[in-house]
């Protein structure tokens, strides 16, 4: 039984044994020597020497010719009580008989497990996925007294246990975070880890489970070796004492011992940032020939148990913080795809108009909205100028502005009837905007030269302003009509006005009124206005006009970040 | 122990003694030479040579591949219509002959 062992920690030899007949007996012989330290006598050593040749030449012997550059490792645990060895092989295996007879007596072959088998008081054999163990154990009869066990080897025992576990988790470790880096998933990456601990730890199985999103149950995300069907863990709040050991440790914030019918092992808190993260659990199968440990698991393996769960919990951390930072890319990519979307829809160079220049701006702001303006010649006298803003951020509103653009643009035989273009447009568009709760403010002017004439027309836009040479203030103009995709059929009235022949005339979208200081002030319609009054009478030309009004946005706006799209389109007319 | 005992295959000795051959300085019989020791045997058995006498004193590990030499040499002296006789093993490898129950097949001289 167990528990019986472990009185004293037992003295463990651990050697790697290259896959050739011929390093068995020097490594058995090694073997033997570290028998003899720990006291064992001539026959036990003798046994185990046999024992231990049969089960390494069992290994080389059925080792797959692509595995013979593997070592054998070659595990001998001695406590007060007994002689355990462990034989690691990476043969495809073979399943242990229930009854080990003996061949015929003219077979060549074929008595190695027999041998086993009979000098050990208890023997089996773990197939694994890729190795397996044969272990065999003796019972001592030579007990050493206490006192045989000098203080000092058993301190040295000690830490050349704990290096050697200590070395065993480091270059674990040290294989995950390479495969972290590598950017495998995380998944699979939890699934090696325990793969390792498992093997690390002589553990049968492990499961890792992570905190649910509601923090009411422990999810089982990776398994090895395990029952697949393991069930979650409800967490109960209820202060009831839980069963499983996993809720235990969870509520404890300990590691649990659990030792059940079929099974005995430790399940392990795991903490990310002192919030319960999930539970690693690792055991050993306790029914039939499974147990291969003197202990479930002893100190060093315990230890290799919590710095890997802690290791795991870090890179538990950097999986979530990738995935995060993965949601931040895409929308940062949706949202420059949405900006290129918005900045082709700007016409590359604006057309020429006898006598008048023109100069237009649009300024996404972090959000990217669909704010966009647009100039269509209109035979060789008269211009269309457009401006509209999409109500929404991101790629919807760059797609409406898109869409909105190419249904104005196609309708040439509108572009002297503004009100009627804008009807248009609202029929093509409204069901798609009214589907999603969006809606377009558009303002069209139709900018005739030689008939000294502009005509207007708006879809809930803010006012045009119209400046006339000789006066000291501007026209705010605002036709009637609903915004694009509020209804149906809405009709938009046409405002026609004749042109001086010096003016300047601005449209905008409200992202140029509304734009804040850094005290949170509002440029405001009236200021905005004053400043266009003034620009027009001192400026010579619509692009002098623009870099004024960016200045003065620019010095009101400060420090403060662009809280909106700042789109502007302006015309001029000044004297020869 | 056998610590320190040397592993070779080069020490044994074979010499033809009247119709039996004589193995001899055989320090361990297992995996590494087990097969070295039953062809070495069967090429020193000249015609006329019909008993195999395998001196185990100086033997201190048998293993199950040993075994199978034995057993090999075994049935080449009774093609013959002779026999294997093993000399003198040690307790330990007598242990083995006696577990896997080949004493009844060999005839064991002691000491």
């Amino acid at each position: 039984m167990l528990t019986e062992i472990g009185a004293t920690r037992p003295a463990t030899l651990r050697l790697t044994v290259p896959c050739d007949l011929k390093e068995v007996r020097p490594a058995a012989q090694e073997i033997a020597a570290f028998l003899a330290e720990q006291n064992c006598n001539h026959d036990e050593m003798t046994a185990c020497g046999l024992a231990l040749a049969e089960a390494c030449n069992n290994a080389i012997h059925h080792a797959p010719s692509d595995a013979h550059s593997f070592p054998i490792r070659i595990e001998t645990q001695v406590t007060r009580d007994a002689i355990e060895i462990r034989v690691t092989d990476h043969t495809h295996g073979f399943d242990w008989p229930k009854d080990i007879a003996l061949p015929e007596q003219g077979s060549e072959s074929g008595r190695g497990l027999f041998i086993i088998h009979s000098v050990s008081d208890r023997a089996g054999y773990l197939r694994g996925q890729d190795e397996n163990i044969l272990f065999f154990r003796h019972v001592r009869t030579s007990r050493p007294k206490e006192t045989d066990l000098a203080p000092r080897d058993s301190v040295t025992e000690q830490l050349i246990d704990e290096v050697s576990s200590c070395y065993e988790s480091l270059a674990a470790i040290f294989r995950h975070s390479a495969a972290a880096h590598a950017g495998t998933q995380f998944q699979a990456f939890a699934q090696q880890l325990l793969n390792d601990l498992q093997r690390i730890v002589k553990a049968d199985w492990s499961v890792l489970r992570l905190l649910s999103a509601d923090a009411k149950s422990l999810e089982v995300f990776a398994n090895s070796g395990a029952d697949p069907d393991h069930p979650s863990v409800i967490l109960d709040a209820s202060g009831v004492l839980p069963q499983e050991p996993e809720a235990q440790a969870a509520s404890s914030r300990r590691p649990v011992w659990f030792n059940d019918a079929t099974s005995s092992g430790l399940a392990y808190p795991i903490f990310g940032s002192e919030q319960l993260a999930g539970t690693l659990t690792l055991g050993r199968n306790t029914k039939g020939q499974g147990t291969i440990g003197s202990t479930i698991f002893n100190t060093s393996q315990t230890n290799v148990i919590s710095t890997l769960a802690d290791f795991l919990m870090i890179q538990v951390e950097r999986a979530r913080t990738a995935e995060a930072q993965l949601t931040t890319r895409a929308t940062e990519r949706e949202l420059e795809i949405a900006r290129n979307i918005q900045l082709s829809l700007l016409p590359q160079q604006l057309p020429s108009l006898p006598g008048v220049r023109m100069a237009g701006h649009c300024e996404s702001a972090r959000q990217v909205g669909g704010d966009f303006y647009d100039a269509l010649p209109v035979g060789d006298e008269a211009t269309l100028l457009v401006i509209a803003d999409v109500m929404g951020k991101g790629m919807p509103a760059a797609l409406f502005a898109a869409t909105l653009r190419t249904a104005l643009r196609t309708a040439p035989e509108l572009f002297r009837k503004p009100g009627q273009l804008l009807a248009r447009a609202n029929q093509l568009l409204h069901n798609e905007l009214s589907a999603v709760d969006m809606f377009i403010t558009a303002q069209l002017a139709l900018v005739d030269v030689k008939a000294n004439r502009v005509i207007i027309a708006s879809a809930g836009h803010g006012p045009l302003l119209l400046w006339h040479g000789g006066t000291t203030h501007c026209q705010a103009l605002s036709p009637e009509g609903l915004p694009l995709g509020v209804r149906p059929d809405t009709s938009f009235e046409e405002m026609g006005l004749a042109l001086a022949p010096q003016f300047s005339l601005m449209m905008s979208t409200d992202g140029l009124g509304e734009a804040k200081n850094i005290a949170g002030q509002h440029f405001g319609q009236p200021a905005l206005q004053q400043w266009f009054a003034t620009s027009a009478r001192n400026s010579d030309t619509a692009i002098a006009m623009r870099e004024s009004l960016l200045t003065e946005l620019g010095n009101f706006r400060g420090e403060a970040p662009l809280a909106d799209d700042q789109t502007f389109l302006i015309a001029a007319r000044t004297p020869e | 122990m056998a610590r320190n005992a040397a592993i070779s295959i080069t020490a044994m000795k074979l010499e033809p003694q009247g119709d039996t051959l004589r193995i001899t300085d055989i320090a361990e019989l297992g995996a590494a030479n087990s097969n070295v020791v039953r062809d070495q045997a069967r090429a020193a058995l000249a015609p006329g040579l019909i008993n195999i006498e395998v001196d185990l004193s100086q033997t201190s590990f048998l293993d199950s591949c040993g075994l199978g030499a034995l057993i090999a040499l075994h049935k080449t002296a009774c093609d013959r219509g002779g026999k294997v006789s093993l000399l003198r093993p040690q307790s330990a490898v007598e242990r083995v002959l006696e577990l896997t129950r080949l004493h009844r097949v060999f005839k064991i001289v002691k000491g």
